[in-house]
């Protein structure tokens, strides 16, 4: 994934037993270095997953009605009645409008902003707008699920008392939750996308932009023909950040549905997993988390190999 | 030039209208902490501060018995703790990842990658069935414990170290007769300062800011995350509405150690990237 950029010290001209010596040390140095780390992440990362795909392949089964529940080896079984559930399908419909929908905007608002923000004349609004635009993402997701419900519900909001004195009604609340649910991550997330594009942006060599003024392009047109195709690679990690964000969507719906009648409790691929296990059925939950990990990473490489390639060419 | 001369007020505007969107839903915690629960609903406007803020907080922190102070305390400890022990255990490994030859370090480093892409979901609720076997859910332990591994911070610590460790300061140090780990402790953390910052905050914002695990793992209230407590209180508005008003000024108290936590933050990357500016 990454290039091999080591650069370790290079021991050369050194007689046997110094390198016997050196290398027992190097060894050692290195094993108190990675091993800590490396315990915990096999305990908390590999185990995990494991044991999920391992519960997957069982089902609690009775033998008659009067019967202890036993765990039984059913293979993919749980797979297929996951692929074949209707409450999966439309928790996978719901983050797949979300994808196409709020995520999709959060890159392009995002690359919008950072591309406003770039074009600026003078530093001091830069500096300022980049920090208000980039708060949100610091607040806790259950925060800004708690805020946005309060400016969701009429009789707190003083959007909706504004919409009402310019004669419109509004019920958010009533909304598709793909967008009031969309509305709350694009506003925690938008900022952390401008902040990747305008990374990018000052790597870029700014001679390259005097010239195309000396040629006579306007701010728009620099913008549009020179910064964004410079951008790509930055667009696709964000596309790619953006897409785990989607699938993994929880908290902010979670936190959102004490307020809304329209979110149900297997709204999103992630929500349906914790209510199976919150009901008890480990089996159904694990299969659901394994799934959902494959897609993620289906998703992640197949977009990264698709423009590692378009690079290459 | 002239085309954007042209351009900057439409800029200008455009920018105050995003910014607005932005910075409104804070603006109005700001002002809605200041207010009792009746005005909440009386005056809802973005500008009619009211002088109930310091009443709002001293009932805060006495409902049921000073439960929210109890959570911050937890969030500070997950945080605090977790950020602590695991940027120097992503320090470590981005380190010997970096500047040794191992076999298998390749694969080590692209496997803890490959961990930057594993939903959450998919991990937490394995976890509450391993420490359930364990005994060990509902405990601080099942909360600090998988908050200790920041993949994230592995390959920003990797980043500071070919940054910032020249190797020549190694070889000097390992002629001089220094061990490998005195290197790493004496020379390499010192040298990866403002990387190490940049790892430690993110983790104690991730920390602070996680709700899934917590929300998993623990049953008994006093071990709840601040985040997780304030969950519980917005489930409760409707049989108790003086909560709404404790909910807000608790999710306001509750944003400020990572808002902090971000503008440090900010001001490290702002160095960091004028520094890259200088050298490039």
């Amino acid at each position: 994934m990454t290039p091999d950029i080591s650069t370790a010290p290079r021991r050369r001209g050194k007689t046997r037993p110094e390198i016997s010596d050196a290398e027992r040390s190097k060894r050692r140095t290195v094993a108190v270095l990675v091993l800590p780390f490396a315990v915990l992440f096999v305990a908390f990362y590999i185990l995990p997953i494991g044991y999920s795909v391992w519960q997957s392949l069982f089902a609690l089964r009775r033998a008659g009605a009067m019967q202890p529940a036993k765990q039984v080896f059913v293979g993919l079984g749980n797979y297929i009645d996951a692929v074949t559930d209707a409450a999966f399908h439309q928790s996978l419909l719901n983050v797949l409008l979300y994808a196409i929908g709020p995520s999709a905007l959060t890159v392009i608002i995002g690359l919008v902003i950072a591309l406003i923000i770039d074009g600026r004349t003078g530093k001091r609004v830069a500096v300022a707008a980049r920090a208000v635009v980039f708060a949100p993402f610091a607040v806790p997701a259950v925060v800004g699920a708690i805020v946005w419900g309060f400016l969701y519900t009429p009789e707190t909001s003083p959007v909706v008392d504004a919409a009402r004195a310019l004669g419109w009604s509004l019920d958010p609340l009533s909304w598709s939750p793909v967008w009031t649910v969309g509305n709350i991550a694009m506003w925690t997330y938008i900022g952390f996308n401008t902040l990747i594009f305008l990374a990018a942006l000052g790597a870029i060599d700014p001679s390259i932009f005097e010239s195309a003024r000396i040629d006579g392009a306007n701010a728009l047109q620099i913008a549009w023909k020179i910064k964004v195709p410079l951008l790509a690679p930055s667009i696709v990690l964000s596309i790619v950040f953006n897409l785990i964000g989607t699938l993994q969507l929880f908290t902010e719906p979670t936190a959102l549905r004490t307020l809304s009648n329209e979110i149900s409790s297997g709204w999103t691929p992630s929500m349906l997993a914790y209510a199976e296990a919150a009901a008890n059925r480990y089996n159904v939950s694990a299969t659901l988390s394994t799934l959902l990990a494959i897609i993620t990473a289906v998703f992640s490489f197949a977009l990264l190999r698709l423009t590692a390639r378009r690079a290459g060419q | 030039m002239m085309a954007l001369r042209r351009l900057q007020p439409v800029n200008t505007i455009v920018l105050l209208g995003i910014c607005a969107y932005f910075a409104m839903p804070l603006w109005w915690l700001v002002v809605s902490a200041t207010k009792t629960q009746g005005e909440l609903v009386t005056d809802a406007g973005l500008w009619s501060f009211s002088s109930h803020l310091v009443e709002n907080l001293a009932r805060l922190f006495s409902r049921n018995d000073g439960q929210f102070l109890r959570w911050l305390f937890n969030s500070v400890l997950y945080a605090g703790i977790g950020a602590l022990i695991g940027t120097l255990l992503s320090a470590a490994v981005g380190y010997a990842i970096s500047k040794y030859e191992f076999p298998g370090r390749t694969a080590l480093f692209n496997t803890i990658l490959a961990g930057v892409l594993v939903p959450p979901a998919t991990l937490a609720l394995p976890l509450f069935l391993m420490f359930s076997q364990l005994g060990l859910t509902n405990s601080v332990w099942s909360v600090l414990l998988p908050s200790l591994i920041s993949p994230l911070g592995v390959y920003l610590a990797r980043v500071s170290v070919d940054a910032s460790v020249p190797n020549e300061l190694i070889e000097a140090a390992s002629i001089d007769g220094a061990s490998g780990l005195r290197i790493f402790a004496v020379i390499a953390l010192p040298l990866m300062g403002p990387g190490l910052v940049t790892i430690f905050l993110f983790q104690f914002v991730g920390i602070w800011n996680n709700f899934l695990l917590p929300l998993v793992m623990l049953n008994d209230s006093t071990l709840y995350p601040v985040t997780l407590g304030l969950y519980n209180w917005s489930g409760g508005y409707i049989q108790d509405p003086t909560l709404a008003t404790s909910v807000l000024v608790g999710s306001l108290v509750a944003t400020l150690p990572v808002i902090v936590a971000f503008v440090m933050l900010q001001r490290f990357w702002n160095t960091g990237l004028s520094q890259g500016a200088v050298k490039g």
